[in-house]
């Protein structure tokens, strides 16, 4: 039997930090919020056993990232995005420093990005970066590892301030 | 930016972002739920009754399922993106056969020319990368499975069976004559320094070491990590077609350095370039242009050359002007290109190089590029973690 009561309380709780968490992994507030509001719609769906859960915070995030990486979901949000709003359109009024970063992150592998997020943003060790993304754990601290260096010169450019600059894809 | 300042801009930011941010309802948010849940209701229903059923049991289709004894969400990808049945075409009459770990945590043997799946030989979250290997007689697969504050490695007949487990380790690397298998014990070493990993209160962060194993009598050699090492992330080994050197692709300790390549002589236990082979020292090996070149990853072919993917950091340029590249390349052991193979994309791992005869492959992200002989790789299927050629198959 699913508890609505449980439900909006631990929603209530914890919604905000997980799109704060999930723009870092994006770098789009509209994309984190979509991402974010399917993932709890998951979770209700299932309430009766994610509650019961040790982490459901940890559950939810880990669906959303999984929703945002999704290549259907994406270009079908795309389309909508471009339906409502127009094109894109940045974050103003966030920091430089933060807005670098998170583009920089969204330059790194996935993998890469959500290991380094959820070290320093989240928190976790890569013990609990392992659980919570199934890798093993040498292969969090390669991607932290690997994720930083690729960072180091995109952060440095944004340090100079010396403007975009093109990346091969 | 200094990584304190990384953390802290970055937890800043989030928290600037979530306090601006004015959530959906609770309430509307289970109404979503509601509305999906009665909709996955009716289609199974509906599949149910297709399929002969009767459509009378309807079940809940459940879009990611909790791994048993979890809380998290089972990783998705065994088979989200794969090739379905379509031939790839890529051109060759005839190749070897592939093996995978996908991104689910399985052993697959794959059809190389279509990438639809011939055998699954592991369940779920069985393996967890970051290798696969095979036996030269291509009849037995080795990966590395996880097991308490380490992980082990198992092998399982590629015509499916019980897994066993071999030993303490991750990157298995079998031999040219199969009596030996190369890998790393590491103690879920391999970070950076400043990231400490602690397992039943003990701290496990530690260099890794290459070991080599006698697969017959089970004695090991290990071969520790260059004394200019820190914590040392390695993410690939291979044997030399002579069974005389072992190729390391080790990462770097601190942001600030690259990837190198270093070729470890088994008889001598040091790392030196191969053309070095009388400096003996730990001297890595250097790409040929540009100082800023760096190897991420290196497996040598049978004829002895080296399969590379080659990171450019700012020092070149290419013909559309930006100034980072990843290149994957076939270079003498001297570092000389021989061909480029590829133009990688440098938002991606390249990972997983192996090479057999006339055969290249690796993984781009998550997904699985072969070649023919070194000309233009084509994308066989994805959602992997691991891959390698079956000797001998065809």
């Amino acid at each position: 039997m699913r508890d609505p009561g449980s439900f909006d309380a631990f929603y209530n709780g914890s919604v905000r930090r997980l799109i704060g968490q999930l723009h870092a992994m994006t770098g789009s507030r509209t994309e984190a919020e979509d991402c974010v509001q399917e993932a709890y719609a998951r979770a209700w769906q299932r309430w009766d056993k994610v509650a019961g859960y040790a982490d459901p915070e940890a559950w939810v995030r880990t669906v959303a990232y999984r929703v945002s990486i999704s290549t259907w979901r994406k270009a079908a949000s795309m389309r909508v995005a471009h339906r409502k709003h127009g094109a894109p359109t940045d974050d103003s009024g966030l920091n430089p420093d933060y807005v670098a970063i998170v583009t920089a992150l969204r330059q790194v592998s996935t993998g890469q990005r959500q290991a380094i997020v959820l070290h320093h943003l989240v928190g976790l060790s890569v013990d609990e970066i392992a659980q919570e993304t199934g890798a093993a754990a040498g292969t969090v601290k390669a991607r932290l590892s690997r994720g930083r260096h690729a960072l180091a010169p995109l952060l440095d450019d944004a340090d100079n301030d010396s403007g975009p600059r093109a990346v091969r894809v | 930016m200094r990584e304190n300042e990384f953390g802290t801009e970055l937890r800043t930011g989030a928290y600037a972002v979530s306090t601006s941010t004015t959530p959906t309802a609770a309430a509307a948010i289970r109404r979503r739920g509601d509305q999906r849940r009665r909709r996955n209701a009716i289609a199974s229903g509906a599949l149910a009754f297709l399929l002969g059923a009767g459509g009378g049991g309807v079940a809940y289709a459940s879009f990611s399922h909790p791994v048993s004894g979890s809380n998290s969400p089972s990783a998705t990808g065994g088979a989200t993106g794969r090739a379905s049945g379509a031939p790839a075409a890529v051109p060759g009459a005839s190749r070897p056969g592939i093996v995978a770990v996908t991104t689910g945590g399985q052993v697959e043997v794959l059809n190389s020319t279509t990438g639809v799946v011939a055998a699954t030989l592991t369940g779920m979250q069985d393996a967890i990368g970051d290798e696969v290997a095979v036996s030269p007689s291509g009849q037995t697969v080795y990966f590395a499975a996880r097991q308490d504050c380490g992980d082990k490695i198992e092998s399982v007949p590629i015509g499916g069976g019980k897994a066993t487990a071999i030993t303490s380790g991750v990157l298995p690397a079998i031999s040219p004559d199969g009596t030996e298998i190369a890998f790393v014990r590491e103690s879920y070493s391999g970070g950076p320094s400043e990231i400490s990993y602690t397992c039943g209160g003990v701290d496990q962060t530690k260099k890794a070491e290459v070991v080599v194993r006698d697969l017959a009598n089970g004695s090991e050699q290990a071969y520790p990590a260059p004394p200019n090492a820190l914590a040392w992330p390695v993410s690939h080994v291979s044997w030399s077609p002579d069974g005389e050197t072992l190729l390391v692709s080790a990462g770097p300790a601190t942001g600030t350095q690259s990837w190198d390549l270093l070729a470890l002589n088994l008889a001598s236990a040091q790392y030196y370039a191969p053309l070095s082979a009388g400096t003996a020292g730990n001297t890595d090996i250097q790409p040929g242009e540009g100082s800023g070149n760096y190897y991420r990853e290196g497996a040598y072919l049978p004829d002895g050359a080296i399969f590379v993917n080659q990171l450019c950091c700012t020092s070149s340029t290419s013909s559309n002007g930006t100034v980072m590249s990843s290149l994957l390349l076939e270079i003498t052991q001297s570092g000389q290109q021989v061909k480029q193979v590829a133009e990688g994309d440098l938002t991606r791992d390249h990972t997983s190089l192996d090479a057999t005869k006339g055969w290249l492959l690796y993984l781009s992200g998550n997904d699985l590029f072969v070649s023919d002989n070194g000309a233009t790789p084509v994308a066989l299927s994805s959602g992997f973690i691991a891959a390698a050629w079956v000797p001998g198959a065809s």
